[in-house]
């Protein structure tokens, strides 16, 4: 569990955090949402000491992190940037097994543990594990710089706009790629951002944050349903209320039994949302939809009125 | 090794094992002269002493120039970085000769007076290329090290010097071509180097002495510019 308690910040003039007041659950995957400006950059990087508050205290499982050196602190905690930031002169093997070094791990075990990230981002670590850096595209190098952040297994894994430079097919299945990940191992992950979708994509808990401060902090569906100050309200509305809560919703969960059903109807996997439901409707001219198991057995059928319960 | 950046040091080898030949090229050249090839000493000799002033003023020089790089890029330390500017701005602003003739009072005549002079010469070049490179270390490279884990130390040794190593060395080639040339300067204090036969050829008349020392001085430069570029590591992918 992460917490901050009253942190406050200034740079020069600039109040970068005025009382934030912030607990972050274990397991969670938690985003900070918020225009630039709203501290919530600078609450990251106070987890893992790269800044320290002017007061207030943040603490790391009950612990203040400013009792311990900063160094040691990071290398059991995962960190993600939007540059990424790979090391330009270090093969991608070197990169992925730099905290790992700094732990002082032997090199069979290093090498074993690049191996296994590359595996699991699904980069073939016979091809990749010798490339340098500026042979990588956007996608590769993001990959490559969650592997790296991930190296040494920390149970808390820090993520600032990992995906803002890339462009929209490469961050969609790279943040598939993170939810995937979170379901599989149980990590604490902390990602900032201000694109509302990949916030409301990937969140577990959503904190939505402005001047400095936590405005509101809850669930997804919590936010959209009860926003409790029309700065979160704005924020999440943009004009897609409807289609965002449809697309926090199983579509499983709307779906009524299948019984006998045409066979023209359009076919979408059983783990769709409420929104993929809808689209695949609009896009067949449809008014319902069969939910199909992997084996292609009918799993149920959502109709276009079932959508109004989402 | 790529072979053209080593046609320099051949050519000042042949240069210097060929000029004691030439005498009569010289005597033809310049008749008035009644002793037309520099013996007081052996060319030999005198490039010795040359390589020998370069190599102890280039020393201190990339000390000071990359250890002042580096301080003035800590974080929080930028008037560190203007008053190294300056200072050694400063140093490079005054001429060498100038350098040598206020330190002679100070330590004599010699080689110590030319190696001050080389020092303040040589390590601006240096001081320029590390604290340039080192500032575009790339900001997020430098916060990754950091969200890493890496101690300030680390990142230095691991991230910062070798990124920035390929223009420092530049930085080094550029002081060591400018220490061959200004070393000849260090012969008005008394200096033994290429510089000799040119002071002596001016004191006592004879021009056949000053090319002689100019060409060698030259072809050096040369010489030492091809071969630190022969050595530079191939440009980073």
């Amino acid at each position: 569990m992460i917490r901050f308690e009253g942190v406050r910040k200034s740079f020069g003039a600039t109040r970068a955090l005025d009382g934030l007041d912030l607990v972050v659950p274990e397991g969670a995957f938690a985003v900070l949402l918020g225009g630039s400006g709203a501290g919530k950059s600078t609450a990251l990087r106070m987890i893992n000491r790269l800044i320290d508050p002017d007061a207030g205290r943040v603490l790391l499982r009950g612990r203040d992190v400013a009792q311990e050196a900063g160094p040691a602190l990071r290398r059991r905690i995962g960190y993600v940037i939007q540059g990424i930031g790979l090391f330009p002169h270090w093969t991608v093997a070197r990169n992925i097994g730099a905290v790992p070094r700094l732990l002082g791990w032997d090199d069979r075990r290093i090498a074993a543990r690049v191996n296994e990230l590359l595996a699991l981002l699904r980069l073939d670590p016979s091809a990749y594990r010798d490339r340098m850096p500026g042979q990588l595209s956007g996608g590769q190098a993001q990959r490559i710089g969650v592997a790296r952040a991930l190296a040494a297994d920390p149970d808390i894994l820090l993520m600032d706009e990992p995906f803002g430079a890339l462009d929209a097919v490469t961050r969609g299945a790279l943040q598939a790629e993170m939810a995937r990940l979170h379901g599989a191992t149980g990590k604490t992950i902390i990602l900032v951002t201000h694109d509302v979708e990949e916030a409301l994509a990937l969140a577990t808990r959503l904190a939505v944050m402005a001047d400095g401060r936590l405005v509101q902090e809850g669930t997804p569906r919590e936010l959209l349903d009860t926003p409790c100050d029309p700065r979160v309200r704005d924020l999440l509305d943009g004009g897609a209320i409807g289609m965002r809560r449809l697309s926090l919703v199983a579509a499983a969960s709307l779906a009524g039994p299948s019984g006998d059903v045409p066979a023209d109807l359009p076919r979408i996997a059983a783990g769709a949302t409420g929104r993929e439901a809808l689209e695949a409707m609009l896009a067949a001219r449809a008014e319902a939809v069969l939910l199909v198991d992997p084996n292609g057995a009918p799993a149920g059928l959502v109709a276009l009125r079932d959508l109004l319960r989402a | 090794m790529r072979l053209a950046p080593l046609l320099p040091a051949v050519l000042f080898v042949t240069g210097l094992l060929l000029l004691p030949a030439t005498a009569p090229a010289f005597a033809a050249l310049f008749p008035d002269v009644s002793d037309p090839l520099y013996r007081r000493e052996s060319f030999a000799t005198l490039t010795l002493n040359h390589a020998g002033l370069v190599i102890a003023s280039l020393v201190p020089a990339a000390l000071i120039g990359i250890g002042l790089g580096i301080a003035a890029t800590r974080p929080g330390a930028r008037e560190v970085r203007v008053v190294a500017d300056t200072l050694v701005g400063f140093a490079q602003a005054v001429p060498p000769v100038a350098v040598i003739a206020i330190a002679v009072p100070a330590v004599g005549f010699g080689a110590a007076p030319a190696l001050i002079a080389l020092v303040c010469y040589a390590t601006l070049p240096v001081l320029r290329a590390a604290s340039g490179a080192l500032a575009t270390v790339p900001r997020d490279v430098l916060d990754a090290a950091r969200g890493a884990g890496m101690t300030p130390r680390q990142v230095l040794w691991q991230v910062e010097l070798p990124l920035a190593a390929p223009p420092i060395l530049a930085g080094l080639r550029v002081a060591a071509v400018l220490a061959v040339a200004t070393a000849a300067v260090g012969a008005v204090a008394g200096a033994s180097c290429l510089g000799t036969p040119i002071i002596a050829g001016l004191v006592n008349g004879n021009p056949a002495w000053v090319v002689q020392g100019a060409l060698l001085t030259g072809l050096m430069a040369f010489a030492v510019d091809g071969l630190l570029a022969a050595l530079a590591p191939a440009a980073p992918r």
